[in-house]
């Protein structure tokens, strides 16, 4: 029993460290957040209940529902930019030896920058009239006029989602990986002995068993797509006519260009709701919601 | 053995403490965003020093982007700073919470308070009391490359100074130098990449066109043919005279700056706070700065930057207005401004050495005289409409006409609720 007891209180010992940080970061903030989404939250006290006004005003919101538009749109563009050939790339380059890692590398590479740095470099890229883009084409001579990558609106979202695909894919890339070489050769070897081709082997061996690491890597990857900030607020500005204003974006803006803090913590609230569901589903997709 | 360490410890304890309480200064903090304020801070602290006083002061730097969310953060803990330099268009909602002291008594008694940019005066006013001063301050101008202007066969000395000029020169100055039908070289940018651009560079078009965004009131008149005329002209500056690239609507300040640098560019929508980088990035460079054109109205600059104010938590106000007074002496501008070529918030100032070594700074002093700041409680709210229908004249999408009609109603809606 004592043993016992040493054990737990030594486990606990260990965890501390991390549930005091998640504590003070996370579920302290998570409860505040809470807490003013039902206020009318003043600045400098007098901070009064106001029910369920903030809800109601949050979901009346057309600039709500616009932004929560924007930002499923693009999700919806960059995952499959990002999944596809992260896929592919974990397929490729699992086996390890110099070469793949050397590629390996070269593809997580992009993950270490910043998304500041990243945008403001991609966006010297798009420029119509001093971009890489521009100059590679036009040399190629498949220009008659400058193209203005983030003008318009479509051109804008798929040419961010470039980015962060080129930015992002390494890291989808890498959790594949190490999925894929969690299944165990003896499948593709009795596989091969049955005579099946290698679309077969992907199909009913690798896709069936990376299902788990796929949906985890889908989690992190959706989640980051929705939670996308700093990529429009620096390439786009969340322009043409607000058509990439994300709905972070709008949380930003109501929350602390606004003053409305009470309205910006409602909207966060909606939105962690939004998050819950949508990670939730995609658990069950997985068929993951037991485990 | 135990007893002895602890006794130790405690009159360890009691000592520093009790030092500490009688050689501890009374540290005044200040907030602001520009690092030259340092500068100020050290001569303010060797003169208490010399004086055998235990004032001094301390800067923290808070970055543009948090300026209102940590005020926020630090008003509602009750440890707001005691002096903060604040974006001025920020400074009328603070104002209106009680997040500022009245200096008024005291500010209209220093001895340089009349020479203050009066247009820059209002958001630092609420009920005809005084919370706030003109700090730092930042001019949108013209800045035109004289080389390109020469290459035109343009006086290089003369900057447009109608909107009919900035047509002519603007088409002389637009050329395809390759003949592959891509115009390699730009007359103008528009100013765009977010409503702040338009408030600063679009907005100094209206006025100068006798319009305006609000009375004095802060009443909303924007609803007014000089504003719809003035979003024409910016129109037909891309579709009609060809002077500009539409993507310019979409250009931050930093492109606009990449391609004047790059020899892209002969006229670009800028401030004072270009010059210091242009020197250095681009010093084969001769460019001058000028007062935006202007058509039916006076020319008019957007005067941003910061006023400075003592906030209400502060429990060192006397000190604080000593403090803000060194802040505005001749001793501290010039040294710590002059040189970082910041603009001095009192014209009779401009006469100095460091100015003098750069004609385009020496312009500034005058300049100021034309330095308008809008004022709104609702500032930032009015951004939303002001860059949507904007942006929707300038993308070809709305006639200018309902564009001004429909964003006067929403800011309308948005400053009444």
């Amino acid at each position: 029993m004592r043993q016992r007891t040493r054990k737990t209180l030594l486990g606990i010992a260990f965890l501390l460290p991390v549930l005091v940080m998640v504590g003070i970061f996370f579920i302290y903030p998570l409860i505040m957040v809470v807490i003013m989404s039902f206020q009318k939250w003043q600045v400098l006290g007098g901070s009064e209940f106001v029910g369920l006004k903030n809800y109601a005003d949050a979901i009346t919101d057309n600039e709500f529902w616009k932004t929560l538009w924007n930002t499923i749109i693009y999700s919806a563009i960059v995952t499959p930019m990002i999944f596809v050939p992260a896929i592919f790339l974990a397929v490729v380059l699992k086996r390890t030896s110099r070469t793949t890692k050397f590629f390996r590398t070269v593809f997580f590479l992009p993950y270490a920058i910043s998304f500041v740095a990243a945008s403001y470099m991609w966006k010297w890229i798009y420029s119509d009239t001093y971009g890489l883009l521009n100059y590679l084409l036009n040399l190629l001579g498949m220009l008659d006029q400058q193209i203005n990558w983030l003008g318009s609106t479509w051109s804008a979202r798929i040419m961010v989602s470039i980015m962060v695909a080129w930015k992002t894919l390494g890291f989808s890339m890498v959790i594949l990986i190490a999925g894929l070489q969690g299944i165990s050769p003896s499948l593709y070897e009795a596989a091969k002995s049955d005579g099946a081709t290698k679309w077969q082997e992907f199909r009913y061996i690798t896709f069936p068993l990376l299902r788990p690491t796929i949906v985890l890597a889908l989690i992190i990857s959706v989640a980051g797509s929705f939670k996308a900030f700093d990529h429009f607020y620096i390439m786009t500005h969340g322009g043409p006519l607000k058509t990439t204003e994300t709905i972070v974006m709008y949380i930003n803006k109501v929350a602390f260009e606004y003053y409305n803090i009470g309205l910006g913590s409602a909207i966060s609230v909606v939105f962690i709701g939004i998050l819950l569901v949508i990670s939730y589903l995609q658990l069950k997709a997985g068929g993951l919601s037991n485990e | 053995m135990k007893k002895m360490y602890l006794v130790l410890l405690v009159s360890l304890v009691a000592i520093f403490s009790l030092t500490s309480s009688i050689f501890a200064a009374k540290t005044l903090v200040m907030w602001d965003q520009r690092p030259e304020t340092e500068q100020i801070m050290e001569m303010f602290n060797a003169k208490m020093e010399a004086e055998g006083r235990d004032v001094r002061a301390k800067l923290e730097i808070i970055p543009y982007d948090q300026m209102v969310s940590k005020f926020m953060a630090a008003l509602s803990a009750g440890k707001a700073p005691d002096l903060y330099g604040l974006d001025i268009v920020q400074f009328p909602y603070f104002t209106s919470i009680g997040a500022f002291e009245d200096i008024t008594g005291w500010a209209k008694n220093l001895p340089f308070f009349e020479e203050l940019p009066k247009g820059m005066m209002r958001p630092g006013i609420k009920d005809d009391r005084i919370y706030g001063l003109p700090y730092q301050i930042d001019l949108s101008v013209l800045l035109w490359n004289k080389n390109m202007f020469v290459e035109a066969g343009l006086d290089p000395n003369q900057s447009p100074k109608t909107w009919y000029e900035l047509v002519e020169m603007g088409k002389k100055l637009t050329v395809d130098k390759n003949g592959d039908g891509i115009i390699d070289q730009w007359g103008f940018n528009l100013a765009g990449g977010g409503a702040g651009a338009y408030m600063f560079w679009f907005m100094p078009f209206v006025w100068g066109n006798g319009g305006n965004m609000f009375d004095e009131q802060g009443n909303v008149t924007l609803n007014s043919y000089e504003t719809v005329e003035a979003l024409r002209f910016w129109h037909d500056l891309i579709y009609e005279y060809k002077i500009a690239p539409v993507s310019s609507i979409q250009y931050g300040s930093g492109d606009r700056y990449n391609l004047f640098v790059s020899g892209k560019l002969a006229m670009f929508l800028g401030g004072n706070f270009n010059i210091t980088s242009l020197r250095k990035d681009a010093p084969d460079i001769d460019f001058g700065v000028a007062l935006i054109p202007s058509n039916r109205g006076e020319h008019a600059t957007f005067g941003g930057g910061t006023l400075i104010g003592i906030t209400s938590q502060s429990k060192s106000i006397d000190e604080a207005k000593e403090f803000m007074e060194f802040i505005y002496s001749d001793e501290a501008l010039i040294e710590a401004f002059a040189p970082n070529l910041m603009l001095i918030p009192r014209p009779s100032l401009y006469d100095n050495k460091y100015y003098k070594e750069i004609p385009q700074m020496e312009e500034f002093g005058e300049f100021l005289k034309y330095a308008v700041t809008p004022y709104s409680l609702n500032y930032n709210e009015i951004y939303d409409p002001v860059l949507y229908y904007f942006e929707s004249v300038f993308l070809n999408k709305m006639d200018a006409e309902s564009a001004v009609e429909k964003c006067t109603e929403k800011i309308k809606s948005l400053t009444q609720k």
